[in-house]
């Protein structure tokens, strides 16, 4: 008897061809239902998070360096510019439990994704609140001592 | 020698080309994840002019104390009043400074707003407060300090 491994012979052509294609109608019925799963949710997904707590920490930094040059009398507000989506979704970025958790979160409402960055305890001297919807044209944070 | 078509000899060349395929795709997918993270962030560290807001306070303090100091040095040889000799100088040093800002495309001013004494002689020991008003303008950043309380005694 050959060796296995050195035997060259394999099945008939024809038993091949079945055999493939049993392999291949398998595997394309596997893709296709689970393609916007593949191809589009887990992407979605890594770009969503990536974006989000990236626009997480840039509120986090502004927050923090508006405090570290807040006026005694006097106002200030800045402006900034945040892409409208996240992924292939809107979200709001919401300061409002940063007093009771030190948090700022940022969700998307579509899918409920949430991203939670720390502010570093500003928020037990100085109350922050507010939301922010991606979509709006403006977007600003001000503080007034006034107030 | 035989023929390339007919030589079968390739398994491992061809089998470790596909895997270093695979590898580069992966790669190339990583790489352009990390392209895109972290960008606002930095940016908000980076356009938030933060130190120029600081410089313009700071500076306006020192100056402050440093105008005092002068217009009492011109005082002993001029006929002005100490309030009057500092109120100039001042204007001095805030036409400076808008001039400065305006320079790199921001709108500063310093404007003062009274020179306070505690008994209400203006003597070398008698200034202890100046109120100035400060504000800064970069078009998304508005800054307004009214009045900045500066200690100058």
């Amino acid at each position: 008897m050959r060796k296995l491994s050195k035997n060259e012979e394999g099945v008939s052509i024809l038993f091949e061809y079945i055999l493939f294609s049993l392999i291949c109608i398998g595997f394309f019925m596997i893709i296709t239902t689970n393609s916007d799963d593949i191809f589009m949710k887990t992407p979605n997904e890594a770009v969503m998070q990536d974006e989000m707590s990236d626009i997480g920490n840039m509120m986090s930094t502004m927050i923090t360096d508006m405090y570290l040059i807040l006026p005694e009398n006097g106002y200030i507000d800045t402006e900034y510019r945040i892409p409208a989506k996240a992924g292939r979704e809107e979200y709001m970025i919401n300061a409002d439990i940063a007093y009771t958790d030190q948090i700022i979160e940022v969700i998307s409402s579509s899918s409920g994704k949430k991203v939670r960055v720390t502010i570093g305890g500003i928020a037990t001297t100085m109350p922050i609140n507010g939301t922010a919807l991606s979509s709006s044209t403006n977007h600003v944070i001000s503080y007034d001592s006034r107030r | 020698m035989e023929s390339m078509r007919k030589n079968t000899k390739g398994q491992w060349i061809a089998l470790s080309g596909l895997v270093i395929s695979l590898i580069l795709i992966g790669l190339a997918a990583l790489a352009n994840q990390a392209a895109i993270a972290g960008y606002h962030s930095s940016n908000a560290a980076l356009e938030f002019p933060k130190e120029n807001i600081r410089e313009l306070n700071s500076h306006t303090r020192d100056n402050a104390r440093i105008i005092k100091d002068l217009s009492f040095e011109i005082n002993s040889t001029s006929n002005e009043t100490i309030p009057f000799i500092f109120e100039q100088l001042f204007d001095n040093y805030s036409t400076q400074i808008q001039n400065l800002y305006a320079s790199h495309g921001e709108t500063a001013d310093v404007s003062l707003v009274s020179i306070n004494s505690t008994n209400g002689t203006f003597g070398i020991d008698d200034i202890d407060l100046i109120f100035v008003n400060i504000t800064y303008n970069d078009g998304s950043t508005h800054y307004v300090s009214q009045p900045e309380i500066i200690e100058v005694r």
